[in-house]
């Protein structure tokens, strides 16, 4: 994909008028509006698909694996004789290429504006008909200083406006976003199916009960949900080589499938670098603000 | 245009050539940049983002409730299992706190989930450690759902966050019968059986959470937080949920806080370029 050239036109950018001030007073120059976007097939396939589907196995599985073996023996055809927490490397290993090549398009386009960094970036992610295909869109304002030589390759930030600014006061240069993403899939075994959708009985909490009472921690879902947050924490920081994240948010959602729960975890964030020593504030000043209402 | 900024700003993407200090410890955190600035001002820096999470099945039944019942039913296997799930959650979180060498967690973001067949209870926050603090972490690390503004604030006025403390009360309001009903027809009439189902749910909510607080010394609970009203699954079933930190006097007294008054002389933004995306 080639990046348009530039046009000698005003220049535009997703600022608000806040930032768009805060960036001039920074020295930051508006060159304009910069996009990339990838668009994949999403195809939704499990380890037993996969198995049967590409000819791989338990044994060929990369990444974090968990199996949870029935304690009961042999019961009956439909009991489950194993459960499994697995890590999706597949979905990843799409999701990751599917942003780097957005990412590649935005960077792209800002290096063609001869761009320093690329400020105020906004990440989409769109499920096209019925999920069958899947965007990542990146879009931000490429910005340039006077009297910097430009770097290899243009920084990318979330933030904008004073909050950039004051991360730099601070001591902070920004670097590049940060997102990574994490799916573990869950095989229920029969202690998990029991405790997820059988198993004791207690009507109206202390009115006795048939098979008595199972409160008791799930403890396969509890280790998925707790890997997929583990994981995607790492996956992140092995890219950071002893820089910052910061501002991060973490987000995991539970995908519902014919096999079992699939757990997404996503985090992003800016990633930073510290450039000079972090000068302490003084203690600040409790205030009280007058408004009317 | 400040020269000064525009001198910080230069510095900043220059140095973006020399590349990291492999030497650091990475930091993940999810402090905004007053934040980790508010910190810093008060002697402590960011080292981790942390999480704990637990999740508790809740026995088959326990939300179905006999019909003809005539008193509010208090349902101990949903209470149990949301108590149990708050404490290992807290306890996950405490451990990923310690394993990064932070002395507390702070900001810790609480997410309360009951279905139908379980209770889930899920921990975000920032671990944190004095600047300059060696590897140890002494004793266990308090945890704080508190904001770094409002740590700050507590500490500053002699106090300090032990724990995050929780009470639930899950009553199942009977079922009404069809004279009941009828005899209701046209009227706007207080429901006491519900609302005894009500008050039932949050006495024992809050008492649970104060014998926690009172169980590791603290002197009470700030900035508690509830989750009330009926389940979305079962809506004949009045839940009370309640969460807050557990904190106590580290000074001789309290400190008192004399804030100044602040006067706002900006104007409101009319128009902002956002509008015309």
């Amino acid at each position: 994909m080639t990046p348009s050239p530039p046009r000698p036109s005003a220049w535009s950018s997703g600022l608000s008028t806040n930032d768009f001030a805060a960036c001039l007073g920074a020295g930051l120059q508006p060159l304009g509006f910069v996009q990339g976007c990838s668009v994949v097939s999403w195809n939704f396939y499990s380890a037993q698909s996969s198995m049967m589907g590409m000819g791989f196995g338990l044994n060929q599985m990369r990444g974090y694996t968990e199996q949870y073996s029935c304690p009961h023996g042999f019961v009956s055809t439909e009991h489950r004789m194993y459960g499994l927490n697995y890590q999706k490397t597949w979905i990843e290993e799409a999701w990751t290429e599917t942003f780097a090549a957005a990412k590649r398009r935005l960077l792209s386009e800002a290096a063609a504006l001869g761009a320093h960094g690329v400020i105020d970036v906004v990440d989409r992610s769109i499920h096209h008909a019925e999920n069958a295909t899947f965007e990542i869109a990146l879009s931000g304002t490429a910005v340039a200083i006077e009297g910097v030589a430009r770097p290899e390759v243009p920084f990318t930030t979330f933030l904008a406006g004073q909050k950039l600014n004051k991360l730099v006061e601070a001591g902070f240069a920004p670097v590049d976003i940060a997102l990574g993403i994490t799916a573990v899939g869950v095989i229920a075994s029969c202690i998990t199916e029991y405790q997820t959708r059988g198993g004791g009985i207690a009507f109206g909490g202390n009115v006795g009960g048939w098979g008595g009472s199972q409160t008791g921690e799930i403890e396969q879902v509890v280790r998925a949900q707790g890997a997929a947050r583990r994981l995607v924490r790492e996956r992140v920081r092995s890219e950071l080589n002893g820089d910052t994240l910061h501002g991060a948010s973490l987000s995991v959602r539970t995908i519902e499938s014919s096999e079992g729960p699939q757990i997404e975890a996503l985090i992003r964030g800016n990633r930073v670098r510290s450039f000079k020593a972090f000068a302490a504030l003084a203690p600040p000043r409790p205030v009280v603000q007058l408004v009317d209402r | 245009m400040s020269d000064e900024m525009i001198a910080e700003m230069r510095a900043a993407i220059t140095s973006l050539g020399r590349g990291p200090s492999r030497d650091d410890r990475s930091v993940t955190s999810d402090l905004s940049i007053d934040e980790t600035l508010l910190l810093h001002g008060m002697g402590y820096e960011p080292v981790d983002l942390v999480t704990g999470i637990s999740v508790v099945a809740i026995p088959y039944g326990t939300f179905i409730v006999p019909y003809g019942q005539g008193s509010p039913i208090e349902l101990s296997h949903a209470k149990d299992a949301l108590s149990l799930a708050f404490r290992n959650g807290a306890e996950r979180l405490r451990k990923e706190c310690e394993a990064a060498d932070g002395v507390g967690v702070v900001g810790v973001e609480v997410e309360v989930e009951v279905d139908g067949r379980s209770a889930t209870v899920t921990f975000t926050g920032t671990a944190v450690t004095p600047i300059g603090h060696g590897k140890k972490s002494p004793g266990r690390p308090f945890v704080t759902d508190l904001s770094v503004r409002d740590f700050v604030l507590l500490e500053r006025a002699g106090w300090a966050p032990i724990d995050l403390v929780a009470g639930s009360g899950f009553v199942a309001a009977p079922v009404q019968g069809v004279r009941q009903r009828i005899s209701q027809v046209g009227q706007n009439i207080e429901l006491p059986v519900i609302t005894r189902s009500l008050q039932i749910a949050r006495e024992r909510a809050m008492d649970q959470m104060q014998t926690a607080a009172l169980a590791m010394h603290a002197a009470g609970v700030v900035d508690v937080s509830i989750i009330d009203g009926p389940l979305g699954h079962s809506r004949h079933v009045c839940a009370f949920i309640c969460y807050g930190t557990a904190i106590r006097l580290v000074a001789d007294r309290h400190q008192r806080i004399e804030p100044e008054l602040m006067l706002a002389m900006d104007d409101r933004i009319a128009f902002q370029a956002s509008s015309v995306h």
